[in-house]
Protein backbone atom coordinates (compact mmCIF):
# COMPACT_ATOMS: atom_id res chain seq x y z
CA UNK A 1 0.00 0.00 0.00
CA UNK A 2 2.09 2.50 -0.98
CA UNK A 3 1.12 6.15 0.08
CA UNK A 4 2.48 9.42 -1.77
CA UNK A 5 2.69 12.80 -2.58
CA UNK A 6 3.21 14.38 -5.88
CA UNK A 7 4.01 17.90 -6.16
CA UNK A 8 2.58 19.04 -2.93
CA UNK A 9 2.11 22.62 -2.33
CA UNK A 10 0.02 23.54 0.90
CA UNK A 11 -0.19 27.88 1.74
CA UNK A 12 -2.29 28.23 4.94
CA UNK A 13 -3.44 31.79 5.60
CA UNK A 14 -0.91 33.17 2.18
CA UNK A 15 2.21 31.75 3.82
CA UNK A 16 3.84 28.85 2.01
CA UNK A 17 4.08 25.91 4.27
CA UNK A 18 4.95 23.05 1.93
CA UNK A 19 6.41 23.40 -1.65
CA UNK A 20 6.50 21.10 -4.34
CA UNK A 21 6.94 18.06 -2.32
CA UNK A 22 7.66 14.90 -4.19
CA UNK A 23 7.45 11.81 -1.68
CA UNK A 24 6.55 8.02 -1.33
CA UNK A 25 6.71 6.00 1.43
CA UNK A 26 8.03 2.45 1.43
CA UNK A 27 4.97 0.13 2.12
CA UNK A 28 4.80 -2.07 5.21
CA UNK A 29 7.53 -0.13 6.87
CA UNK A 30 7.67 2.07 9.61
CA UNK A 31 8.71 5.98 8.52
CA UNK A 32 9.52 8.81 10.77
CA UNK A 33 9.48 12.58 9.22
CA UNK A 34 11.94 15.01 11.57
CA UNK A 35 13.11 17.94 11.17
CA UNK A 36 12.00 21.82 12.71
CA UNK A 37 9.54 23.05 14.58
CA UNK A 38 7.08 24.94 11.78
CA UNK A 39 8.41 23.12 9.11
CA UNK A 40 5.50 21.64 7.92
CA UNK A 41 5.64 18.07 9.49
CA UNK A 42 1.95 17.91 11.13
CA UNK A 43 0.83 20.07 7.48
CA UNK A 44 2.12 16.82 5.29
CA UNK A 45 0.61 14.34 7.74
CA UNK A 46 -2.91 16.19 7.16
CA UNK A 47 -2.90 16.24 3.83
CA UNK A 48 -1.53 12.93 3.34
CA UNK A 49 -5.20 11.56 5.38
CA UNK A 50 -6.94 14.21 3.68
CA UNK A 51 -7.92 15.81 7.53
CA UNK A 52 -6.84 18.95 5.08
CA UNK A 53 -8.25 18.85 1.91
CA UNK A 54 -6.55 22.15 0.84
CA UNK A 55 -3.58 21.86 -1.08
CA UNK A 56 -2.33 21.83 -4.51
CA UNK A 57 -0.43 18.49 -6.32
CA UNK A 58 -1.61 15.23 -5.49
CA UNK A 59 -1.76 12.26 -2.92
CA UNK A 60 -2.11 9.28 -4.33
CA UNK A 61 -2.91 5.71 -2.71
CA UNK A 62 -1.43 2.98 -4.43
CA UNK A 63 -1.76 5.26 -7.20
CA UNK A 64 -5.09 6.22 -7.17
CA UNK A 65 -6.00 10.40 -6.80
CA UNK A 66 -7.42 9.99 -3.03
CA UNK A 67 -9.73 13.25 -3.63
CA UNK A 68 -11.49 10.15 -6.28
CA UNK A 69 -11.39 7.62 -2.81
CA UNK A 70 -14.43 9.33 -0.40
CA UNK A 71 -13.47 10.47 2.82
CA UNK A 72 -15.17 7.48 4.41
CA UNK A 73 -13.24 5.06 2.40
CA UNK A 74 -10.15 7.15 2.84
CA UNK A 75 -10.73 6.70 6.72
CA UNK A 76 -10.78 2.59 6.16
CA UNK A 77 -7.97 2.77 4.56
CA UNK A 78 -5.56 5.54 6.57
CA UNK A 79 -6.33 6.12 10.26
CA UNK A 80 -4.77 9.36 11.73
CA UNK A 81 -3.97 10.41 15.17
CA UNK A 82 -3.25 14.15 15.57
CA UNK A 83 -1.80 15.80 18.49
CA UNK A 84 -3.27 16.53 22.24
CA UNK A 85 -6.86 14.88 20.87
CA UNK A 86 -9.65 15.57 23.38
CA UNK A 87 -13.16 13.46 24.29
CA UNK A 88 -16.04 14.15 26.70
CA UNK A 89 -15.07 13.55 30.14
CA UNK A 90 -17.67 10.44 30.61
CA UNK A 91 -16.83 9.04 27.17
CA UNK A 92 -15.15 5.49 28.40
CA UNK A 93 -11.75 3.69 26.36
CA UNK A 94 -14.19 0.75 25.12
CA UNK A 95 -16.78 4.09 23.71
CA UNK A 96 -13.91 5.92 22.06
CA UNK A 97 -12.17 2.55 20.21
CA UNK A 98 -15.89 1.96 18.80
CA UNK A 99 -15.70 5.29 17.21
CA UNK A 100 -13.00 3.86 15.44
CA UNK A 101 -15.79 2.46 13.49
CA UNK A 102 -17.47 5.10 11.91
CA UNK A 103 -15.91 4.62 8.93
CA UNK A 104 -17.36 1.89 8.39
CA UNK A 105 -21.05 3.45 9.31
CA UNK A 106 -23.47 5.33 7.66
CA UNK A 107 -26.21 7.88 8.13
CA UNK A 108 -29.10 5.17 6.88
CA UNK A 109 -27.02 1.70 6.86
CA UNK A 110 -25.91 -0.01 9.64
CA UNK A 111 -22.63 -1.57 10.29
CA UNK A 112 -22.00 -5.01 10.16
CA UNK A 113 -22.13 -5.55 14.37
CA UNK A 114 -19.90 -8.85 14.62
CA UNK A 115 -16.97 -7.09 12.56
CA UNK A 116 -17.17 -4.19 14.39
CA UNK A 117 -16.63 -5.97 17.69
CA UNK A 118 -14.27 -8.29 16.55
CA UNK A 119 -12.13 -4.85 15.46
CA UNK A 120 -12.37 -3.36 18.61
CA UNK A 121 -11.55 -6.11 20.85
CA UNK A 122 -8.32 -6.70 18.58
CA UNK A 123 -7.33 -3.01 18.97
CA UNK A 124 -8.22 -3.06 23.10
CA UNK A 125 -5.97 -5.86 23.01
CA UNK A 126 -3.20 -4.95 20.83
CA UNK A 127 -2.88 -1.61 22.85
CA UNK A 128 -2.65 -3.80 26.46
CA UNK A 129 -6.14 -1.76 27.39
CA UNK A 130 -8.26 -5.09 28.34
CA UNK A 131 -8.53 -3.98 31.85
CA UNK A 132 -9.28 -0.05 31.09
CA UNK A 133 -12.20 -0.81 28.93
CA UNK A 134 -14.92 0.90 31.04
CA UNK A 135 -12.40 3.63 32.63
CA UNK A 136 -13.20 7.18 31.13
CA UNK A 137 -10.35 8.42 28.77
CA UNK A 138 -10.04 11.81 30.44
CA UNK A 139 -9.59 10.32 33.85
CA UNK A 140 -6.43 8.00 32.47
CA UNK A 141 -2.78 8.84 32.26
CA UNK A 142 -0.67 10.03 30.05
CA UNK A 143 0.35 6.93 28.53
CA UNK A 144 -2.76 4.91 28.93
CA UNK A 145 -4.35 7.66 27.72
CA UNK A 146 -2.71 8.03 24.05
CA UNK A 147 -2.66 4.15 24.43
CA UNK A 148 -6.37 3.99 23.83
CA UNK A 149 -6.38 6.95 20.83
CA UNK A 150 -4.22 4.64 19.08
CA UNK A 151 -6.76 1.93 19.94
CA UNK A 152 -9.40 4.03 18.18
CA UNK A 153 -7.36 4.39 15.27
CA UNK A 154 -6.45 0.53 14.95
CA UNK A 155 -10.42 0.08 15.09
CA UNK A 156 -10.34 1.42 12.11
CA UNK A 157 -8.51 -1.53 11.00
CA UNK A 158 -6.35 0.87 8.13
CA UNK A 159 -3.48 -0.26 5.93
CA UNK A 160 -1.80 3.13 7.17
CA UNK A 161 -1.44 4.57 10.39
CA UNK A 162 -0.20 7.99 10.46
CA UNK A 163 0.88 9.43 14.18
CA UNK A 164 1.46 12.98 14.87
CA UNK A 165 3.95 13.05 17.62
CA UNK A 166 2.71 10.07 19.66
CA UNK A 167 5.42 10.29 22.43
CA UNK A 168 5.12 14.33 22.98
CA UNK A 169 4.42 14.57 27.10
CA UNK A 170 4.46 11.06 28.07
CA UNK A 171 7.58 9.99 30.10
CA UNK A 172 10.09 8.06 29.20
CA UNK A 173 8.71 3.79 30.22
CA UNK A 174 5.33 5.35 28.77
CA UNK A 175 7.09 6.66 25.50
CA UNK A 176 8.91 3.54 24.73
CA UNK A 177 5.47 1.37 25.42
CA UNK A 178 3.73 3.37 23.07
CA UNK A 179 6.83 3.07 20.46
CA UNK A 180 6.90 -0.75 21.20
CA UNK A 181 3.16 -1.57 20.38
CA UNK A 182 3.73 0.67 17.28
CA UNK A 183 6.41 -1.59 16.36
CA UNK A 184 4.28 -4.48 17.11
CA UNK A 185 1.50 -4.15 14.91
CA UNK A 186 3.55 -2.94 11.83
CA UNK A 187 5.41 -6.16 12.21
CA UNK A 188 2.75 -8.61 12.87
CA UNK A 189 -0.21 -6.93 10.42
CA UNK A 190 2.27 -5.34 7.73
CA UNK A 191 0.42 -2.15 8.33
CA UNK A 192 2.44 0.94 7.18
CA UNK A 193 3.15 3.51 9.53
CA UNK A 194 4.18 6.84 9.19
CA UNK A 195 5.09 9.01 12.21
CA UNK A 196 6.03 12.34 12.91
CA UNK A 197 8.67 12.18 15.54
CA UNK A 198 10.15 15.20 17.69
CA UNK A 199 12.55 12.74 19.58
CA UNK A 200 15.45 11.59 17.11
CA UNK A 201 16.41 9.08 18.73
CA UNK A 202 13.14 7.67 18.85
CA UNK A 203 13.25 7.68 15.14
CA UNK A 204 16.24 6.11 14.73
CA UNK A 205 15.22 3.48 17.22
CA UNK A 206 11.71 2.57 15.71
CA UNK A 207 12.14 4.29 12.23
CA UNK A 208 12.90 2.18 8.85
CA UNK A 209 13.20 4.83 7.26
CA UNK A 210 13.75 9.00 7.58
CA UNK A 211 11.92 11.57 5.75
CA UNK A 212 13.46 14.87 6.83
CA UNK A 213 11.91 18.51 5.90
CA UNK A 214 13.56 21.57 5.84
CA UNK A 215 12.79 24.47 4.20
CA UNK A 216 9.36 23.68 2.92
CA UNK A 217 10.28 20.29 0.93
CA UNK A 218 11.90 16.72 1.77
CA UNK A 219 15.92 17.84 2.68
CA UNK A 220 16.67 13.85 2.81
CA UNK A 221 15.33 10.38 2.90
CA UNK A 222 16.41 6.77 3.63
CA UNK A 223 17.42 4.77 5.98
CA UNK A 224 18.93 6.19 9.36
CA UNK A 225 22.01 4.38 8.75
CA UNK A 226 22.46 5.92 4.89
CA UNK A 227 21.28 9.99 5.71
CA UNK A 228 22.28 10.26 9.09
CA UNK A 229 25.26 12.48 9.66
CA UNK A 230 27.15 15.26 11.58
CA UNK A 231 26.55 17.26 8.65
CA UNK A 232 22.75 16.92 8.26
CA UNK A 233 21.84 17.74 11.76
CA UNK A 234 23.94 20.82 11.29
CA UNK A 235 21.97 21.63 8.41
CA UNK A 236 18.71 20.90 9.42
CA UNK A 237 18.50 21.89 13.04
CA UNK A 238 21.36 23.77 13.73
CA UNK A 239 22.77 21.49 16.19
CA UNK A 240 26.07 19.90 16.81
CA UNK A 241 25.71 16.70 17.63
CA UNK A 242 27.47 13.71 18.93
CA UNK A 243 26.59 10.40 17.06
CA UNK A 244 27.21 6.82 18.59
CA UNK A 245 25.84 3.13 18.91
CA UNK A 246 24.08 2.47 22.31
CA UNK A 247 24.45 -1.03 23.35
CA UNK A 248 22.08 -1.98 21.00
CA UNK A 249 23.83 -1.47 18.02
CA UNK A 250 21.26 1.26 17.54
CA UNK A 251 22.85 4.91 16.29
CA UNK A 252 21.48 7.78 18.73
CA UNK A 253 22.67 10.94 18.72
CA UNK A 254 23.91 13.36 21.89
CA UNK A 255 23.22 17.12 21.11
CA UNK A 256 26.53 19.10 22.24
CA UNK A 257 26.16 22.52 20.89
CA UNK A 258 24.11 25.25 18.70
CA UNK A 259 26.44 26.15 15.18
CA UNK A 260 26.64 29.58 15.12
CA UNK B 1 -18.42 -4.73 31.94
CA UNK B 2 -20.13 -4.16 35.26
CA UNK B 3 -19.93 -0.19 35.01
CA UNK B 4 -20.72 -0.10 31.27
CA UNK B 5 -23.57 -2.03 31.96
CA UNK B 6 -24.21 0.07 35.59
CA UNK B 7 -24.24 3.29 33.29
CA UNK B 8 -26.54 1.92 31.28
CA UNK B 9 -29.51 0.92 33.23
CA UNK B 10 -28.67 4.50 34.79
CA UNK B 11 -29.28 6.04 31.52
CA UNK B 12 -32.71 4.02 31.12
CA UNK B 13 -33.87 5.08 34.80
CA UNK B 14 -33.19 8.58 33.89
CA UNK B 15 -34.78 8.72 30.85
CA UNK B 16 -37.71 6.79 32.41
CA UNK B 17 -37.77 9.10 34.78
CA UNK B 18 -37.97 11.85 33.04
CA UNK B 19 -41.19 10.58 31.12
CA UNK B 20 -42.48 10.08 34.01
CA UNK B 21 -41.99 14.04 34.43
CA UNK B 22 -43.66 14.51 31.55
CA UNK B 23 -47.05 12.55 32.64
CA UNK B 24 -46.74 14.16 35.73
CA UNK B 25 -46.65 18.18 34.23
CA UNK B 26 -49.46 16.74 31.44
CA UNK B 27 -51.55 16.24 34.69
CA UNK B 28 -50.73 19.16 36.29
CA UNK B 29 -51.00 21.19 33.50
CA UNK B 30 -54.30 20.05 32.84
CA UNK B 31 -55.73 19.83 36.11
CA UNK B 32 -54.23 22.56 37.66
CA UNK B 33 -55.52 26.69 37.03
CA UNK B 34 -58.42 28.80 38.27
CA UNK B 35 -60.70 25.74 37.61
CA UNK B 36 -59.27 23.03 39.19
CA UNK B 37 -60.71 19.97 37.50
CA UNK B 38 -60.03 16.14 39.29
CA UNK B 39 -57.80 14.01 37.49
CA UNK B 40 -60.35 11.15 37.34
CA UNK B 41 -61.99 13.56 34.65
CA UNK B 42 -58.92 14.15 32.07
CA UNK B 43 -59.67 10.32 30.76
CA UNK B 44 -63.18 10.77 30.57
CA UNK B 45 -62.56 13.81 28.26
CA UNK B 46 -60.07 12.29 26.53
CA UNK B 47 -62.10 9.19 25.88
CA UNK B 48 -65.22 11.29 25.01
CA UNK B 49 -67.31 10.63 27.74
CA UNK B 50 -66.85 14.02 29.88
CA UNK B 51 -69.42 16.53 29.75
CA UNK B 52 -69.79 20.21 30.70
CA UNK B 53 -67.74 22.97 31.10
CA UNK B 54 -64.76 20.70 33.05
CA UNK B 55 -65.16 19.03 29.42
CA UNK B 56 -64.82 22.22 27.47
CA UNK B 57 -61.96 23.77 29.29
CA UNK B 58 -59.89 20.87 29.07
CA UNK B 59 -60.66 20.07 25.33
CA UNK B 60 -60.41 23.37 24.29
CA UNK B 61 -58.23 25.68 26.71
CA UNK B 62 -55.90 23.08 28.81
CA UNK B 63 -55.20 20.45 26.75
CA UNK B 64 -53.93 21.74 23.40
CA UNK B 65 -52.13 24.97 25.58
CA UNK B 66 -50.24 21.55 27.84
CA UNK B 67 -49.28 19.95 24.23
CA UNK B 68 -47.95 23.33 22.81
CA UNK B 69 -45.96 23.74 25.54
CA UNK B 70 -44.39 19.96 25.13
CA UNK B 71 -43.76 20.40 21.75
CA UNK B 72 -42.36 23.77 22.21
CA UNK B 73 -39.73 22.39 25.10
CA UNK B 74 -39.19 19.57 22.27
CA UNK B 75 -38.14 22.08 19.71
CA UNK B 76 -35.97 24.67 22.19
CA UNK B 77 -34.23 21.31 24.01
CA UNK B 78 -33.42 19.44 20.83
CA UNK B 79 -32.23 22.50 19.20
CA UNK B 80 -30.02 23.66 21.85
CA UNK B 81 -28.27 20.24 22.51
CA UNK B 82 -27.56 19.46 18.74
CA UNK B 83 -25.95 23.69 18.75
CA UNK B 84 -23.88 22.66 21.90
CA UNK B 85 -22.41 19.77 19.64
CA UNK B 86 -21.56 21.21 16.61
CA UNK B 87 -20.22 24.82 18.19
CA UNK B 88 -18.62 22.98 20.77
CA UNK B 89 -19.69 25.62 23.07
CA UNK B 90 -21.78 24.47 26.18
CA UNK B 91 -23.18 27.81 25.86
CA UNK B 92 -24.69 27.45 22.45
CA UNK B 93 -28.59 27.83 22.48
CA UNK B 94 -31.15 29.47 20.12
CA UNK B 95 -31.62 32.10 22.01
CA UNK B 96 -28.44 33.14 23.11
CA UNK B 97 -26.42 32.82 19.62
CA UNK B 98 -28.97 35.07 17.75
CA UNK B 99 -31.34 32.61 15.51
CA UNK B 100 -34.22 32.95 17.53
CA UNK B 101 -33.62 36.76 17.17
CA UNK B 102 -34.01 36.08 13.48
CA UNK B 103 -37.30 34.36 13.46
CA UNK B 104 -38.65 37.17 15.87
CA UNK B 105 -37.66 39.99 13.78
CA UNK B 106 -39.47 38.50 10.53
CA UNK B 107 -42.31 36.92 12.55
CA UNK B 108 -43.08 40.32 14.43
CA UNK B 109 -42.70 41.98 11.20
CA UNK B 110 -45.77 40.13 9.99
CA UNK B 111 -47.79 40.70 13.03
CA UNK B 112 -47.18 44.59 12.97
CA UNK B 113 -46.86 45.52 9.03
CA UNK B 114 -49.26 42.72 8.25
CA UNK B 115 -51.88 42.42 10.33
CA UNK B 116 -54.57 39.68 9.31
CA UNK B 117 -52.24 37.38 7.67
CA UNK B 118 -50.94 35.67 11.17
CA UNK B 119 -50.67 32.33 9.17
CA UNK B 120 -47.49 34.18 7.59
CA UNK B 121 -45.83 34.42 10.87
CA UNK B 122 -44.25 31.26 11.04
CA UNK B 123 -42.56 30.65 7.36
CA UNK B 124 -41.49 34.20 8.12
CA UNK B 125 -39.57 33.06 11.30
CA UNK B 126 -38.42 30.36 9.76
CA UNK B 127 -36.76 32.53 7.24
CA UNK B 128 -35.40 34.82 9.21
CA UNK B 129 -33.91 31.94 11.77
CA UNK B 130 -32.24 30.61 8.71
CA UNK B 131 -31.16 34.30 7.55
CA UNK B 132 -29.62 34.85 10.88
CA UNK B 133 -28.14 31.36 11.15
CA UNK B 134 -26.43 32.04 7.49
CA UNK B 135 -25.46 35.28 8.58
CA UNK B 136 -23.38 33.85 11.89
CA UNK B 137 -21.98 31.50 9.33
CA UNK B 138 -20.89 34.12 7.22
CA UNK B 139 -19.30 36.11 9.53
CA UNK B 140 -17.65 33.59 11.44
CA UNK B 141 -16.26 31.62 8.41
CA UNK B 142 -13.06 32.21 8.11
CA UNK B 143 -10.88 28.82 7.15
CA UNK B 144 -13.14 26.94 8.38
CA UNK B 145 -15.51 27.14 11.71
CA UNK B 146 -14.30 28.13 14.87
CA UNK B 147 -16.77 27.62 17.39
CA UNK B 148 -15.93 30.85 19.37
CA UNK B 149 -16.21 32.88 16.57
CA UNK B 150 -19.73 31.65 15.95
CA UNK B 151 -20.83 32.46 19.81
CA UNK B 152 -19.11 35.98 19.31
CA UNK B 153 -21.07 36.63 15.54
CA UNK B 154 -24.25 35.32 16.71
CA UNK B 155 -23.66 37.96 19.92
CA UNK B 156 -23.67 40.91 17.58
CA UNK B 157 -26.22 39.49 14.95
CA UNK B 158 -28.25 39.09 17.76
CA UNK B 159 -27.61 43.14 19.27
CA UNK B 160 -28.11 43.90 15.45
CA UNK B 161 -31.82 42.10 15.12
CA UNK B 162 -33.12 43.01 18.75
CA UNK B 163 -32.17 46.85 17.72
CA UNK B 164 -34.75 45.90 14.30
CA UNK B 165 -37.30 44.58 16.57
CA UNK B 166 -36.93 47.45 19.14
CA UNK B 167 -37.52 49.78 16.29
CA UNK B 168 -40.52 47.93 15.09
CA UNK B 169 -41.90 48.48 18.47
CA UNK B 170 -41.31 52.03 18.41
CA UNK B 171 -42.50 52.63 14.80
CA UNK B 172 -46.35 51.09 15.39
CA UNK B 173 -46.17 50.90 19.48
CA UNK B 174 -50.37 51.59 18.74
CA UNK B 175 -49.85 47.51 17.99
CA UNK B 176 -47.11 46.96 20.70
CA UNK B 177 -49.07 44.71 23.07
CA UNK B 178 -49.29 41.49 21.14
CA UNK B 179 -45.48 41.95 20.37
CA UNK B 180 -44.33 42.53 23.89
CA UNK B 181 -45.94 39.56 25.16
CA UNK B 182 -44.32 37.60 21.96
CA UNK B 183 -41.04 38.85 22.69
CA UNK B 184 -40.86 37.88 26.73
CA UNK B 185 -42.50 34.40 25.46
CA UNK B 186 -46.27 33.03 26.56
CA UNK B 187 -48.06 30.12 26.21
CA UNK B 188 -51.19 32.50 26.81
CA UNK B 189 -54.43 31.50 24.70
CA UNK B 190 -52.14 29.09 22.73
CA UNK B 191 -54.76 26.41 21.33
CA UNK B 192 -55.17 23.80 18.68
CA UNK B 193 -54.12 25.70 15.68
CA UNK B 194 -50.61 26.64 17.61
CA UNK B 195 -50.05 22.18 18.01
CA UNK B 196 -51.16 22.18 13.89
CA UNK B 197 -48.87 24.80 13.46
CA UNK B 198 -45.77 23.21 15.31
CA UNK B 199 -46.00 19.34 15.68
CA UNK B 200 -44.93 18.48 12.43
CA UNK B 201 -41.35 20.33 12.76
CA UNK B 202 -41.38 18.47 16.14
CA UNK B 203 -41.88 15.04 14.46
CA UNK B 204 -39.52 15.69 11.25
CA UNK B 205 -36.73 17.39 13.71
CA UNK B 206 -36.46 14.71 16.29
CA UNK B 207 -36.29 12.00 13.58
CA UNK B 208 -33.78 13.58 11.85
CA UNK B 209 -31.78 14.73 15.05
CA UNK B 210 -32.01 11.42 15.90
CA UNK B 211 -30.36 10.27 12.73
CA UNK B 212 -27.26 12.40 13.12
CA UNK B 213 -26.85 12.00 16.64
CA UNK B 214 -24.14 9.01 15.32
CA UNK B 215 -22.42 12.04 13.34
CA UNK B 216 -23.38 14.70 16.58
CA UNK B 217 -20.97 12.06 19.14
CA UNK B 218 -18.28 12.03 16.44
CA UNK B 219 -18.06 16.09 15.72
CA UNK B 220 -17.69 15.95 19.87
CA UNK B 221 -14.51 14.62 19.54
CA UNK B 222 -13.05 17.64 17.80
CA UNK B 223 -12.73 18.67 13.98
CA UNK B 224 -9.40 16.71 13.46
CA UNK B 225 -10.22 13.32 14.79
CA UNK B 226 -14.02 14.04 13.26
CA UNK B 227 -12.32 14.49 9.73
CA UNK B 228 -9.70 11.47 10.32
CA UNK B 229 -12.60 9.33 11.01
CA UNK B 230 -14.36 10.30 7.39
CA UNK B 231 -16.82 12.70 8.74
CA UNK B 232 -17.72 16.01 6.18
CA UNK B 233 -17.15 18.28 9.44
CA UNK B 234 -18.00 21.30 7.75
CA UNK B 235 -21.10 19.33 5.82
CA UNK B 236 -22.60 17.92 9.11
CA UNK B 237 -22.40 21.53 10.89
CA UNK B 238 -24.61 23.53 7.70
CA UNK B 239 -27.44 20.22 7.84
CA UNK B 240 -27.38 20.39 11.94
CA UNK B 241 -27.67 24.08 12.46
CA UNK B 242 -30.44 23.73 9.52
CA UNK B 243 -31.99 21.06 11.96
CA UNK B 244 -31.60 23.19 14.94
CA UNK B 245 -32.75 26.63 13.23
CA UNK B 246 -36.17 24.66 11.69
CA UNK B 247 -36.80 23.23 15.15
CA UNK B 248 -36.20 26.49 16.46
CA UNK B 249 -38.13 28.83 14.30
CA UNK B 250 -40.98 26.48 14.75
CA UNK B 251 -41.09 27.16 18.52
CA UNK B 252 -40.60 31.15 18.06
CA UNK B 253 -43.36 31.28 15.65
CA UNK B 254 -46.07 30.00 18.25
CA UNK B 255 -44.78 30.91 21.72
CA UNK B 256 -42.33 34.19 20.85
CA UNK B 257 -39.19 34.42 21.91
CA UNK B 258 -38.99 31.79 24.93
CA UNK B 259 -35.02 31.69 26.02
CA UNK B 260 -32.92 29.63 28.30
CA UNK B 261 -35.05 26.13 27.60
CA UNK B 262 -32.55 24.99 24.99
CA UNK B 263 -29.81 25.85 27.34
CA UNK B 264 -30.85 24.41 30.60
CA UNK B 265 -32.47 21.46 29.45
CA UNK B 266 -29.72 19.90 27.74
CA UNK B 267 -26.61 20.76 30.13
CA UNK B 268 -29.00 19.18 32.61
CA UNK B 269 -29.68 16.31 30.76
CA UNK B 270 -25.82 15.53 29.88
CA UNK B 271 -24.80 15.75 33.36
CA UNK B 272 -27.44 13.05 34.00
CA UNK B 273 -27.11 10.47 31.04
CA UNK B 274 -23.92 11.19 29.69
CA UNK B 275 -22.42 13.36 26.51
CA UNK B 276 -23.62 10.61 24.44
CA UNK B 277 -26.14 12.04 21.99
CA UNK B 278 -28.15 8.63 21.15
CA UNK B 279 -29.09 9.28 24.98
CA UNK B 280 -28.61 12.77 25.05
CA UNK B 281 -31.48 13.92 22.73
CA UNK B 282 -34.21 11.80 23.69
CA UNK B 283 -33.55 12.45 27.69
CA UNK B 284 -33.66 16.29 26.48
CA UNK B 285 -36.60 16.24 24.31
CA UNK B 286 -38.10 14.29 27.19
CA UNK B 287 -36.79 16.67 29.68
CA UNK B 288 -37.59 19.71 27.59
CA UNK B 289 -41.18 18.66 27.58
CA UNK B 290 -41.76 18.21 30.89
CA UNK B 291 -39.86 21.25 32.00
CA UNK B 292 -41.92 23.53 30.16
CA UNK B 293 -45.24 22.18 31.15
CA UNK B 294 -44.75 22.58 34.58
CA UNK B 295 -43.16 25.83 34.03
CA UNK B 296 -46.15 27.11 32.55
CA UNK B 297 -48.33 25.61 34.94
CA UNK B 298 -46.40 27.29 37.99
CA UNK B 299 -46.13 30.69 36.00
CA UNK B 300 -49.79 30.65 35.36
CA UNK B 301 -51.12 29.65 38.77
CA UNK B 302 -48.70 31.13 41.18
CA UNK B 303 -49.94 34.70 41.27
CA UNK B 304 -53.51 33.90 40.19
CA UNK B 305 -55.21 35.76 39.25
CA UNK B 306 -52.39 37.43 37.15
CA UNK B 307 -50.87 35.04 34.54
CA UNK B 308 -47.15 35.43 34.39
CA UNK B 309 -45.40 35.28 31.10
CA UNK B 310 -43.47 31.12 30.99
CA UNK B 311 -40.66 33.23 29.21
CA UNK B 312 -40.04 35.79 32.82
CA UNK B 313 -40.25 32.87 34.54
CA UNK B 314 -37.63 30.81 32.03
CA UNK B 315 -35.10 34.17 32.21
CA UNK B 316 -35.31 34.05 36.18
CA UNK B 317 -34.47 30.48 36.23
CA UNK B 318 -32.12 30.62 33.07
CA UNK B 319 -29.63 33.60 33.67
CA UNK B 320 -28.15 32.69 36.86
CA UNK B 321 -28.30 28.98 35.50
CA UNK B 322 -26.38 30.65 32.63
CA UNK B 323 -24.01 32.47 34.77
CA UNK B 324 -22.85 29.48 36.93
CA UNK B 325 -21.94 27.54 33.33
CA UNK B 326 -19.93 30.71 32.87
CA UNK B 327 -17.68 30.57 35.84
CA UNK B 328 -17.45 27.01 35.23
CA UNK B 329 -16.67 26.01 32.14
CA UNK B 330 -14.80 29.56 30.89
Amino acid sequence: MALEAKNLTIKIQGSTILHDVDVTFTPKKRTAIIGPNGAGKSTLLKALSFVNPKYDGEVLLDGENIRAIGRKKISQRIAILPQSPQAPPDVTVGQLVDFGRFPYRSFIRASDPKADREAVEWAIERTHLVEYRDRHVMSLSGGERQRAWIAMALAQEPEILLLDEPTTYLDIGHQLEVMNIVEEINRDYEMTVIMVLHDINHALQYADELVVIKNHGVFAQGTPKDILSVELLAQVFGVRADIFKNSQGVSVLSPVSLVR
Amino acid sequence: MNEVKSSLARRGIVLIIFAALVVVGLVASITMGSVRIPVGEIIDSLSGEGAGTHQQIIMNIRLPRTIVAALVGVNLSLSGAILQAIMKNPLADPHIIGISSGAGLTGIMVMLMLPGHEYLVTPAAFVGAMGAATCIYILAWKNGIRPVRIILAGVAVSAFLGAGISALMIFYSDKVHGALMWMVGGLAARSWPHVEIIYPYTIIGLILALLGSKHLNILQLGDEIAKGLGLNVEMTRVVMTAIAAMLAASAVSVVGLLGFVGLIVPHATRLLVGSDYRFLLPGSALFGAAVVMLSDTFARTAFAPTELPVGILMAVLGAPFFLFLLRREL
